[in-house]
């Protein structure tokens, strides 16, 4: 009987599948939580050319269909078999508890209508925990006869607990750190790594520390986990390095790093007994590690100096000035750097004390900080622009930077050169505006500060009601009195300014005119034939016009006397012969009157052209 | 009768007035002497009683403001030692002892305004107008003129020419320093009558328009030398050196 039974099933089921060869099957996951993606698979051994989906009421449909196909060829005692499997995935999601069916799906082949089966899936309210769900991976040929058969994915649930478990030793992540004891400052390299004897293949979710109780710096890792063998515990392991962090800490005392969560997904070889052990079957599984915590002691530092701003590592500090020598109101740019390893983040804006007779800008902060195994590594820099808006030789002091020494444990203190800076009133000023000013960043005020001439002045020369005494009317009596004085003066010597006016000054200007009139006037005796007259009146001319145009008062007048102005006036010795010799001729004939025309004409040619000569170039001259 | 009795108010009130004026004159040779024996003895706050009350028997020199300056500054009055500094500064505009003292107080000046430049020929004129103080540029003025009346003098009298020439050039231009030097006095007696100036005495906010309620522009601090140039009931309407324009309370500043 049981023979038959099982032969009548043999026959039976080689009997369905070769009825028409058309296979199509859904299957799903039997529970599923609210808000929960879940799949639902369609597979059909042969293309449809059309696929619907069926009533699916109450459901969402996130995605789908996604069509994946399989070809497997078999041949059983010369029985060719092919098989082709394309599988439609849906993905849905439920919103609210309850049992939902998704009824079976049409698939259209050479135009005939074929429909799968229905699946049920309740929705409760939890989700579905990872860790017992277990999704098929691998294509399992058998699987869907099962399903036709009536066993569904209910044996699934069953796999479970035969499933080799996963030890703490197989797979563990760990934080690793540098060192547990620490000053306040310095930094710890943290390390984040996973181990596994198993076959990892993948994270569903990572579960960083939150480093609440320290500054926390990532170092770059590659995006890819390589697994690399390593050696823990005198057993080999896969190691992956996930985060890799610089950690400084905040506050000292007692800290703990918390643990790291990873969820892995590991794939396993299932381990039952039933039918399907024949194949090569996998599952992956889902399976949290935590990471222990790990207490870190950070020691306080010894007692710091005022100075000392948190900065512990190894820093050097550097100061660039741009110009020292400036003229007033010309920018100079101050650049401070701190360059070193160290707690960069606990460096801040060095304090600078500028005197007031600069202008300064917010310092322009830079930093290029890179975060490497060695902690971070980098410059700060600050730079200021400083207006100095008054002459004068500046002497800022030096900048200093205190920091906890790492190396020695020790507090160090550098500084810089003395930031100097002379400040010129303009080009030409070379004693910048005399003043010189020496400040020192340690103390706020000045060292030496120009104090006020404290004079006693005994002698106050007080003044009751003050006027100026421009404005007072003695002022203007005083200035009047001499004028007045000078002009009664005037007025009563009036005559003799005059006098002195046409005397000297117009008869020098006059002198020219004067002796031409004289002259025209012997011309008039010289044509009347009056000799006497003519020579007189020449004579005349000459020694008038000699008196006035040199200035030689008519009793001092002789020739020698004309001849000596006439020279130092720089004039021509011919000239001045030619006009003695005309006088001398003039006076000799006035005296003897036997005389002829023509030297009447000539001595007046003479004289006239003599005189004119002398007007221009005594004119000349001056 | 009546006569007699006339003489005798009037000889009796000369008399008073005589004794007056002779107490009075004392009274403020001894104010002069304590203030001086105090200054000495660096007890600045009774020297200060002593110089305030000289001044406030409406005397005044360079001498005795720069003294008050000095105790209002060692006493780290700020506001009232520039105060007395300009005002000695007005007096004497070239004296070295006042300008190195208030140039020292305006150092402690919290904010320092930007000069606006000066135009050269008013840098010029400035550095020549304080060369003396008004009353010696009104002194030099007279001098210059009657130097000036005498070349004219012997321009007009002299009967040689030479002297009649240097007297005429020489006589222009001692009247032109006389004009100028008139020019200087009033400039600068000007200046110390008119009180443009003042100096901050509280650190106060300066309004955009002579109001409570208007926008605030900028604050002046304690000791700020500030230009009046105009005025409406208790506000002023200042200029800094800077050139900034604002209203203030009148009871903010003090005119120099």
């Amino acid at each position: 009987m049981r023979k038959f039974v099982l032969i009548s099933i043999v026959l039976f089921t080689s009997l369905f599948c070769f009825a028409d060869g058309i296979k199509f099957t859904a299957k799903s996951t039997s529970k599923a939580g609210v808000g929960q993606n879940f799949q639902v698979q369609f597979t059909i051994n042969q293309k449809p050319s059309e696929i619907n989906l069926g009533n699916y009421s109450g459901l969402k449909l996130i995605n789908g269909p996604s069509i994946s196909s399989s070809q497997n060829i078999s041949i059983v005692n010369g029985n060719y078999t092919q098989e082709n499997n394309y599988t439609y995935t849906y993905i849905f999601q439920a919103s609210q508890t309850g049992t939902y069916t998704i009824e079976g799906a049409t698939a259209k082949i050479n135009n005939e209508a074929y429909t799968s089966n229905s699946v049920n899936i309740t929705i409760q309210s939890e989700p579905v925990q990872s860790n017992n769900r277990r999704n098929t991976n691998s294509y399992d040929p058998w699987a869907d006869f099962y399903n036709m058969m009536g066993y569904g994915n209910n044996n699934n649930n069953n796999n479970n607990a035969q499933a080799k478990e996963i030890t703490a030793d197989d797979l563990f992540v760990r934080i690793y750190v540098d060192k547990t004891n620490l000053y306040k400052g310095e930094h710890i390299i943290a390390t984040v790594k996973i181990y596994t004897k198993v076959d990892l293949i993948g994270f569903e979710d990572i579960k960083l520390p939150q480093f609440d109780d320290f500054y926390a710096e990532e170092i770059e890792t590659p995006d890819r986990i390589n697994l690399v063998r390593e050696n823990f515990n005198n057993q080999v392991y896969n190691v992956g390095l996930i985060k890799k962090y610089i950690l400084s800490p905040r506050v000292s005392g007692k800290l703990t790093i918390e643990p790291c969560e990873i969820v892995c997904q590991v794939r396993q070889p299932a381990q039952n007994g039933n039918m399907r052990s024949f194949f090569t079957y996998y599952e992956s599984e889902s399976k949290t590690v935590k990471s222990p915590e790990i207490e870190i002691n950070v020691k306080q530092l010894p007692q710091a100096p005022n100075s000392f701003c948190g900065a512990v590592g190894k820093f050097k500090l550097n100061l660039e000035q741009s110009e020292d020598t400036v003229l007033v109101n010309d920018a100079i740019s101050i650049k401070l750097s701190i360059s070193g390893n160290g707690n960069f983040n606990m460096i801040e804006t060095p304090s600078i004390t500028w005197p007031k007779e600069f202008e300064i800008y917010e310092p322009v902060a830079q930093q290029n900080i890179n975060s490497d195994a060695s902690g971070l590594n980098g410059t700060k820099t600050w730079e200021y622009t400083i207006i100095p808006r008054y002459p004068g030789i500046f002497d800022l002091g030096s900048i200093g930077f205190t920091y906890f020494d790492t190396s020695t444990k020790q507090y160090k203190t550098t500084n810089t050169q003395n930031i100097k800076i002379a400040v010129k009133k303009d080009e030409n000023d070379i004693n910048f505006g005399e003043n010189s000013y020496n400040y020192s960043q340690k103390n706020l005020d000045y060292i030496s500060e120009d104090d006020i001439r404290f004079i006693n002045l005994k002698n106050l020369n007080l003044r009751k009601n003050y006027v100026p005494f421009i404005n007072s009317n003695l002022y203007i009596s005083i200035l009047l009195f001499p004028l007045l004085l000078f002009i009664i003066l005037v007025i009563v010597l009036r005559k003799r300014i005059k006098e002195n006016a046409d005397l000297v000054l117009v008869k020098q200007r006059k002198a020219g005119k004067t002796s031409q009139k004289r002259l025209k006037k012997a011309r008039k005796f010289m044509v009347s034939n009056k000799d006497y007259e003519f020579y007189k009146e020449i004579i005349t001319a000459l020694w008038g016009y000699c008196s006035d145009k040199l200035e030689i008062q008519i009793a001092d007048l002789t020739k020698d006397k004309i001849s000596e102005t006439l020279h130092a006036k720089g004039l021509d010795t011919i000239v001045i012969n030619r006009l003695l010799e005309i006088i001398d001729k003039c006076e000799y004939a006035h005296f003897s009157p036997e005389n002829e025309e023509t030297q009447l004409e000539y001595i007046y040619n003479e004289a006239t052209t003599i005189i004119e000569t002398l007007e221009q170039t005594i004119k000349y001259k001056k | 009768m009546m006569n007699l009795k006339y003489i005798k108010i009037s000889a009796f009130l000369f008399f008073n007035l005589l004794i007056s004026i002779n107490i009075w004159a004392i009274d403020i040779n001894q104010l002069e002497d304590s203030a001086s024996f105090y200054y000495n003895k660096a007890d600045y706050t009774h020297a200060l009683v002593f110089y305030d009350s000289i001044i406030s028997e409406n005397y005044s020199s360079t001498e005795l403001f720069l003294n008050t300056g000095n105790c209002h500054y060692q006493l780290g009055d700020l506001a009232n030692a520039i105060f007395y500094y300009e005002k000695s500064l007005k007096l004497d505009p070239n004296n070295d002892n006042i300008k190195h003292n208030l140039s020292i107080a305006n150092k402690k000046v919290e904010c320092k305004t930007e000069q606006l430049p000066i135009a050269f020929y008013k840098r010029w004129f400035n550095s020549v107008i304080s060369i003396m103080s008004s009353d010696n540029w009104a002194i030099f003025s007279i001098i210059s003129f009657v130097i000036s009346l005498i070349f004219a003098g012997l321009y007009l009298f002299s009967t040689n020419i030479n002297l009649r020439k240097t007297g005429f050039s020489l006589g222009l231009i001692t009247l032109v320093f006389t004009v100028l030097s008139i020019i200087f006095s009033v400039n600068l007696s000007k200046r110390i009558v008119s009180n443009n100036f003042a100096i901050v005495f509280e650190k106060c906010l300066v309004k955009s328009s002579p109001n409570e309620e208007s926008n605030n522009l900028f604050e002046v601090p304690v000791g700020l030398k500030v230009e009046i140039v105009d005025s409406l009931d208790l506000w002023y309407n200042i200029s800094l050196s800077d050139g900034k324009q604002g209203w203030i309370i009148a009871k903010n500043i003090k005119r120099i």
